[in-house]
């Protein structure tokens, strides 16, 4: 083969999946519109010293995505979090106030604050496991929308990198400033719900992306009890532009925010509620963070080695009550959840590039390490005082992951690409509860994962995919002291509670992508999910719960235009059809249709903005009700001028009282009316009509 | 070009034709009659030999729950269950009733010897495939009408009986005392419940477990032989009490049994 066909299919095979966060935009990635590659197979024909730029390159899987650029600078976000909805076919419902870490749904999972779907942040697992409100509880309010630079997105589990809670897929935010953006900069931005907030970034000219940003927020929300303070700091040194020391990261952040309840929709109908209110009033949450991140690139004779340290601490603490005197009668079900928490992470992935039968043959491996050390506790408190008046939990715990992974990408044929690989994670667990002494164990798990990507670029534009993986979710720590307690009203030797286990899922994905000239990306993909036995910790009985067999079948489609370089059209729509096998149930929540689309302008004449909306069909709630269709529509206008911008966003333009969660569940506010244990539908509202402006001087 | 954007746009704002101000909708509920069964319970045989005839038991409880089959199974049930347990008799383990959807709140005495049913009221459920029953104990006091010299005031079961084993009758009587707000969870209760249903659910307390068909409520008590007609009295602190009360809190005796 000439060389340069030997160059160029080493650059097709240098194009990497979603998965990787070491991999330098510097490289070219699948996906990326309008780069050049001088490699790119098909320049072959042009010539030793043309560049032709082509199409760009589809990712490994039909659901891979990367988001940069215009789209995330044009999104309208009171926070990072926000900027997850740019994701397709993902939904966040915020039921607290902004601050709190969201609620996910993704592919017909309900992710709860982040169970099923991996978080990663400058290639740091940002999930916080076993957290008392939540296993795998996400919260990127640390994070100033402003130096996200790109969210790649892999839905399911096919790369052989995704790792623990990436059963319904994996979000990696790469953090940076573009190019066009640097400079220094000092921000405000005021809203009509008292907002106001302050952001001071730096992020100095040249080929490094080193920034560091300061953001203050004071929001006092929308209704009641969902008000929102927050200030934080994150920078980062970008040694890798200099190709001399490692890329650091470090961040700081503190929090506080309303903790309101969920209305009950027949008092809202009843005009006994607005949708806005709160029945209890004065709760409060509190999230505070620490972090380190230390990553480094390595390439000695063709061997790549990506390193990455890191280390996050986190505080968790809120104040809560769904249910109000619904269990604990004039006391109130007042509760307090706290969760300390240490995190390590040591991760080192290797890479080099062969022959095998005269074609390219990449071989991969990797090794992590994953620690949790936290202390949490869990009490029923007095709403006057705020005293405990019993302490559920007083828990000390840890978890550790030892991953293990190997796999290769082969090119076989011009028109197959292949990547096979395996992962082993090895877990411990271990909880001591001081309240209940039978709470006390250390449990030892493990999974194994297949994972394979084909790839068939049959056509000058045309790719197909097929894909199989095997994700997975580990059990949280209390659940491990869980099994084999005996449960006060069953005979032991008939009902145990279970075991824990790793619940892993086995998911096939089929799709077609068209990437046609830089103007135009068509995605089709269709899925299917299978969970056998999925291990659910049930917080109210202290038992593992084994739920039925899941299933989820469904499809994404995906279109992108962009007729100029300045305007950018997306529509996307998700269907998913998830149910339990055994009673052929819906899984509550999921959403079954999801349709968005987002028209983005950035010209250089200096105006920027976006008309952004989404369409929800009603979705299956618990006990056979049904949520709301759900329709949102939101602008953002910008304008730059030279030093100067002026921003204006507009959220739900159609002020429509839209339910941003749906939850069917039994509560008793009203003690003045007959106590009731048949579930009814609560609502989240989402925000009314908000306007938020801002200006930021370039220094 | 332009048209095309234009088509796009239309086609992703046509759902605001479809968001009309609808809010979900609930599942249907319905409402089924709910009594307790006072046929009286016939003789059995325990464990050590006796055979007991009640001929009074009352229990003191409140808030009726009615639980659908839910998602949830314990594995190492389902195994016993093929092995061991009729399907019919099949028992549900704790929360594999999964969520309270039906309920009849109030405070209730419980007379299984009352001779016909006693209607207890009317349950409210949404509608589903049902799977258990939970009641909560307490102890009876003036506002369930008791006579003041009722020896069910204050405790929360009261029972009445002969034991015969060889050739010795023994008269007993038995007040039982349950920690208060104690739930019997996942009595057996199967019914799928849909609009228009028109059962009676009978509420049943069993002296023998219908899935062993020999467990009964008395295995484990030996009762003293006392000269004469004296009878026994049975009371808190005694360990037949303790017996008696752990076996009849757990939901392996109690069944709600519809009946069409």
């Amino acid at each position: 083969m000439h060389t340069p066909a030997l160059l160029a299919a080493l650059s097709a095979l240098a194009h990497s999946t979603v998965s990787s966060a070491q991999e330098a935009s510097t490289r070219p990635e699948p996906g990326e519109e309008g780069r050049a590659s001088p490699a790119d197979p098909e320049a072959e024909h042009a010539g030793d010293h043309e560049v032709v730029v082509r199409a760009p390159r589809p990712a490994w899987t039909a659901s891979a995505e990367r988001i940069d650029g215009p789209t995330i600078r044009t999104a309208p976000r009171r926070s990072t979090e926000d900027l997850l909805r740019l994701v397709p076919g993902l939904l966040v419902v915020q039921h607290g106030a902004e601050g709190k870490g969201h609620q996910i749904f993704l592919r017909g999972f309900d992710a709860a604050h982040g169970t099923d779907v991996e978080v990663l942040v400058a290639g740091l697992p940002i999930n916080v496991l076993s957290n008392v409100h939540g296993h795998g509880y996400l919260d990127l309010s640390f994070i100033p929308a402003e130096v996200v630079q790109t969210l790649t997105v892999q839905r399911g589990a096919f790369d052989l990198r995704q790792g623990d809670l990436a059963t319904a897929g994996t979000i990696r935010l790469d953090l940076g400033v573009a190019e066009d953006e640097r400079g220094g900069r000092v921000g405000y931005e005021g809203g009509v719900t008292n907002r106001h907030r302050v952001l001071g970034l730096w992020a100095p000219r040249g080929p490094a992306d080193h920034f560091v940003a300061v953001e203050m927020v004071h929001d006092d929300g929308f209704g009641d009890d969902r008000g929102s303070r927050r200030v934080g700091m994150i920078g980062q040194l970008d040694g890798e532009a200099g190709g001399r020391g490692p890329t650091i990261l470090v961040g700081l952040f503190s929090s506080e925010y309303g903790s309101p309840n969920a209305v009950r929709i027949e008092d809202v109908q009843a005009g006994e509620m607005d949708l806005h209110d709160t029945y209890t009033h004065g709760l409060e949450g509190r999230s505070a963070r620490a972090l380190a991140v230390l990553s480094k690139r390595l390439d000695v004779a063709g061997h790549r080695v990506s390193l990455l340290a890191g280390a996050t601490a986190t505080r968790f603490e809120l104040e809560s009550n769904y249910t109000g005197y619904l269990q604990e009668g004039a006391r109130g079900d007042f509760r307090r959840q706290g969760h300390d928490a240490i995190e390590g992470f040591i991760s080192g992935w290797w890479e080099h590039d062969l022959r095998l039968l005269r074609r390219p043959l990449r071989l991969r491996a990797g090794l992590e390490w994953r620690g949790d050390w936290f202390d949490q506790g869990e009490a029923m408190i007095a709403l006057e005082s705020r005293r405990p008046w019993r302490v559920d939990r007083d828990a000390l715990g840890q978890s550790h992951r030892v991953t293990l992974a190997a796999g290769a990408r082969w090119v076989p044929l011009s028109w197959l690409q292949a990547e096979l690989g395996l992962r082993g994670d090895l877990f411990v667990l271990r909880f001591d509860d001081a309240v209940d002494d039978v709470q006390r164990a250390t449990v030892a798990l493990h999974a194994v994962s297949p994972r394979a990507m084909l790839r068939f670029p049959v056509a000058r534009d045309w790719t197909l995919f097929a894909s199989y993986g095997r994700g997975f979710r580990s059990p949280e720590a209390r659940s491990v002291a869980a099994a084999g307690r005996p449960n006060e009203d069953v005979e032991l030797d008939l009902y145990r509670g279970g075991s824990p286990e790793v619940t892993v899922s086995d998911e096939v994905e089929v799709g077609v992508q068209l990437l046609r000239g830089g103007w135009l990306g068509l995605s089709v993909a269709g899925f299917a999910t299978f969970i056998e036995n999925e291990m659910v910790f049930d917080h109210v009985s202290g038992t593992n719960l084994e739920l039925n067999a899941t299933r989820r079948l469904g499809g994404d489609a995906g279109l992108r235009l962009r007729p100029w370089r300045w305007l950018e059209l997306r529509a996307d729509l998700t269907a998913v059809d998830a149910r339990f096998v055994e009673t052929g149930n819906p899984v509550p929540g999921a959403p079954r249709f999801l349709t968005s689309f987002g028209l983005s302008v950035e010209h250089r004449c200096g105006l920027r903005g976006s008309v952004t909306g989404f369409y929800m069909a009603p979705r299956p709630l618990a006990h056979g009700a049904t949520g709301t269709h759900q329709v949102v529509l939101d602008l953002t206008v910008a304008y730059r001028w030279r030093f100067i911008e002026v921003r204006v966003e507009l959220t739900n333009l159609l002020d429509g009282d839209w339910h941003e969660g749906e939850y069917h569940f039994a509560s008793w506010f009203d003690q003045g009316t007959a106590r009731s244990m048949i579930p009814v539908t609560h609502v989240t509202p989402g925000p009314p009509f908000d306007l938020r402006a801002g200006v930021t001087l370039w220094i | 070009m332009r048209r095309f954007i234009v088509t796009l746009a239309a086609l992703g704002l046509a759902p605001l034709a479809i968001a009309v101000c609808d809010s979900g909708s609930e599942p249907a509920t319905v409402t089924l009659p709910l009594v307790v069964d006072g046929s009286g319970l016939g003789a059995f045989t325990t464990a050590e030999g006796y055979e007991i005839e009640l001929s009074a038991l009352r229990v003191a409880i409140r808030d009726l729950e009615l639980t659908v089959g839910g998602e949830t199974h314990a594995s190492l049930l389902r195994r016993l269950e093929r092995l061991t347990l009729p399907v019919a008799f099949a028992h549900p383990g704790h929360y594999a009733g999964g969520d309270v959807t039906g309920e009849l709140p109030g405070r209730f005495v419980l007379d299984f010897f009352a001779g016909d049913d006693t209607p207890l009221g009317d349950a409210t459920m949404l509608e589903g495939d049902y799977h258990g029953m939970n009641l909560t104990f307490r102890a009876a006091d003036e506002d369930d009408g008791l006579a003041a010299d009722d020896p069910l005031l204050g405790h929360a079961i009261a029972l009445a009986g002969v034991a015969r084993r060889d050739d010795h009758e023994q008269a007993f009587e038995a007040v039982l005392d349950i920690d208060e707000d104690t739930q019997m969870v996942g009595a057996p209760f199967s019914l799928e419940v849909r609009p228009g249903a028109t059962s009676t659910l009978v509420v049943r307390l069993l002296m023998v477990d219908p899935s062993t068909e020999s467990d009964t409520v008395f295995d484990g008590v030996e009762l003293p032989e006392l000269e004469g007609d004296e009878t026994l009295g049975i009371e808190p602190g005694d360990d037949a009490h303790n017996i008696l009360r752990r076996r009849i809190q757990v939901h392996d005796h109690w069944w709600l049994e519809p009946r069409d």
